[in-house]
């Protein structure tokens, strides 16, 4: 792995990039807001489950217990990955030793 | 300072969270936004399966094909050992009033499995050695600084 360049963290110059950058965490700020809002209530719903939901009405429009199937559902439906949040809804106790 | 969160889905002990993205120049050139584990565990930053695909858009086909990966290595961890591809990463970082910065490095993408579909990505030492870390469950606040 020694051919890899790496670098510490250095400040974004480049108005595109720092645009790009921001605008990637204004998106990810979206999907916070939309989970803390209903993760609760999913999880009761479709515990255990990846869940996809569509990103402009929050609507859920597929659900499966693994990922292949759950895109599987999204493709037979038409929809693209970059239309929905997609998020397993694990269900606690389910200790996380990473 | 960087702000994270304990995510606000978990259980009731603390899941450290961050957001940052990820820039793949090799395989996803745009910006993706990933919601990471803080993991002071790990050595390197690990994006699993559900990220890669849903959030950065690496296509299944692509991501199951240990031929498309040059790179690999076994990664060891308390479950077990998971095959990694590495490639090259940038990971954009939003500090507070719009500061932007990058961290130029690699990261590892763990092979698809049943045992690694739903678990989260983890931003571990080769990002978090930047940084001093604060963690405090009581005011539920995570910086990282």
């Amino acid at each position: 792995m020694d051919s890899f360049v790496s670098s510490g963290p250095e400040d974004v110059v480049d108005e595109e990039t720092k645009a790009a950058i921001l605008e990637a965490f204004r998106q990810g700020d979206i999907e916070d807001a939309y989970w803390a809002e209903h993760y609760q209530e999913l999880v009761k719903q479709y515990p255990g489950q990846f869940v996809a939901a569509d990103r402009e009405t929050g609507t859920v429009v597929a659900v499966d217990p693994h990922l292949d199937p759950l895109h599987e559902k999204l493709e037979s439906q038409g929809i693209a990955l970059d239309r929905v949040w997609v998020r397993y809804l694990r269900v606690y106790p389910d200790y996380l030793i990473l | 300072m960087i702000t994270g969160f304990f995510d606000p889905g978990g259980p009731n002990w603390p899941i450290p969270r961050v957001r940052a993205n990820l820039y793949l120049p090799l395989v996803a050139p745009r910006w993706a936004s990933i919601r990471f584990v803080i993991d002071t565990g790990a050595a390197m930053t690990v994006l699993h399966p559900t990220q890669a695909r849903d959030d950065v858009g690496i296509g299944p086909a692509w991501l199951a094909d240990p031929d498309r990966w040059p790179r690999r290595v076994t990664a060891h961890g308390i479950g077990g050992e998971q095959v990694c591809y590495v490639v090259e990463a940038e990971y954009g970082l939003r500090h507070e009033r719009g500061h932007t910065q990058v961290i130029r490095d690699r990261i590892l993408i763990a092979e698809p499995s049943s045992a690694t579909e739903a678990l989260p990505s983890v931003l571990g030492w080769n990002v978090l050695q930047h940084f001093r870390l604060e963690l405090d469950w009581a005011q539920r606040s995570i910086h990282l600084l």
